[in-house]
């Protein structure tokens, strides 16, 4: 089935299959920031932003999303940089490879949440495990990166 | 899972036709645990586009479509504001805010999982089912049929009836399944205890709920006396998460704690 569906604002059409997935649509066509993990909704470093949103896309067929509007890591270049910089300054980067869907999550909380507290950021990133750092640092360069205005 | 066709159809009678076809056409609900389910689909029929994503406000109830997302109901005000909002306090358990913005509450309903919070939030509730077919039924009526009719569930309906409500899991980890979870409403004079994750699907406790409403002395030593007979209308089982004396216990101490929350916080 032939589905068109707008990434990073670009409009594409992909021919997929009716029980693939979005992640292997995504990875096929070299959308490789979107990574696959546990594949059952469990890890969320497959975190895409659907029509903004921050959804798992190991767990949404891509048939399901035709006609949609998906965002990786790289829709959103200029604010991963921010981040990311406040990552590098608290230690809180180790391998990476949940980086660019935790960098979605938290780009998806800034614009739902209005100042949220320590907690309500805790909860809102329950589902972005990470196996490296332990957390601590992670929540400190994102409740700066929260209260940056620059 | 092995998927034939996909059908998105324009209206629920469409749907409705379609999903009637075969016994191995299903309605795509969330999608989160369809790989899980290893079936072979005829036809799956997504519901997207037919308004049941959204959730009504209206004077004396809410009115939630079958496809709005448990991340949808979890958030919205009007349903903050029902019974202590247990309801919401019940899908904000359920995993991460990503697989939220995907679960829906058709999905759960209709998936009837033994697990699921949500689901004895709703019992608690009382929230009624708008069918396609079979138009309303009460979610405890749902439950305890053993094989439901083959149905479309479009709409659940929960009154605004003013009460004090409590909810609390018990998990390993804060996004594993539940051990126990358990739901209290009382509303008026009526009280509803729902129990669920034993680990079968959650019950109400009809006859603690009778004593509770006979008995006005709701002293400490009766609400203890209720939270006991309350486990024994219940089946506590073992599996690999936790034993069934584990379960009864951890019912008993929640719903004693529940019943002087809610008769704290009613009075």
């Amino acid at each position: 089935m032939r589905i068109r569906i707008v990434v990073n604002k670009e409009e594409k059409h992909f021919d997929v299959d009716l029980n693939e997935y979005l992640v292997d649509t995504l990875r096929r066509n070299n959308y490789l920031s979107v990574r696959r993990g546990c594949d059952t909704t469990n890890c969320g470093v497959c975190t895409i932003l659907l029509d903004g949103k921050p959804v798992p896309s190991c767990s949404l067929l891509s048939v399901a999303v035709n006609n949609h509007e998906v965002t990786t890591v790289e829709g959103i270049m200029e604010e991963a940089e921010k981040l990311a910089e406040f990552f590098g300054h608290e230690g809180a980067d180790q391998c990476g490879y949940c980086n660019p869907s935790l960098a979605l999550t938290v780009y998806a909380m800034k614009r739902e949440l209005k100042n949220p507290t320590p907690s309500e950021i805790k909860n809102y990133l329950v589902g972005n495990l990470c196996r490296c750092t332990g957390y601590q640092a992670q929540e400190i360069a994102i409740e700066k990166y929260l209260g940056d205005k620059s | 899972m092995i998927i034939e066709s996909f059908f998105r159809p324009t209206t629920l009678d469409e749907a409705f036709a379609k999903y009637m076809e075969s016994p191995k056409n299903q309605i795509l609900g969330g999608g989160a645990w369809l790989k899980l389910t290893g079936s072979r689909i005829n036809t799956l029929i997504s519901l997207e586009g037919l308004g049941l994503d959204k959730i009504v406000n209206t004077e004396d109830k809410v009115i939630i479509g079958a496809n709005a997302t448990l991340r949808g109901i979890e958030t919205d005000t009007a349903i903050k504001n029902i019974s202590g909002g247990i309801l919401s306090m019940a899908m904000a358990s359920v995993m991460g805010v990503t697989l939220r913005n995907i679960a829906t509450i058709g999905g759960t309903i209709m998936g009837r999982y033994p697990f699921s919070d949500v689901i004895t939030a709703l019992l608690a509730l009382d929230a009624t089912l708008v069918f396609y077919s079979q138009k309303n039924m009460k979610i405890s009526e749902y439950l305890n049929q053993e094989k439901p009719e083959k149905d479309l569930l479009m709409y659940v309906q929960i009154d605004k009836s003013p009460g004090y409500g409590y909810f609390h899991r018990v998990a390993r980890t804060s996004t594993d399944f539940a051990i126990v979870n358990l739901a209290i409403v009382k509303t008026g004079n009526i009280w509803r205890i729902a129990v669920g994750a034993r680990p079968g699907i959650a019950r109400l406790c009809p006859l603690a709920a009778e004593a509770l409403q006979k008995d006005q002395d709701h002293t400490k030593e009766n609400l203890a006396a209720v939270a006991q007979m309350a486990v024994r209308e219940l089946e506590f089982l073992s599996n690999n998460k936790a034993s069934g004396e584990y379960r009864e216990m951890l019912a008993r101490t929640y719903v004693e704690r529940g019943l002087e929350a809610t008769c704290t916080n009613a009075d």
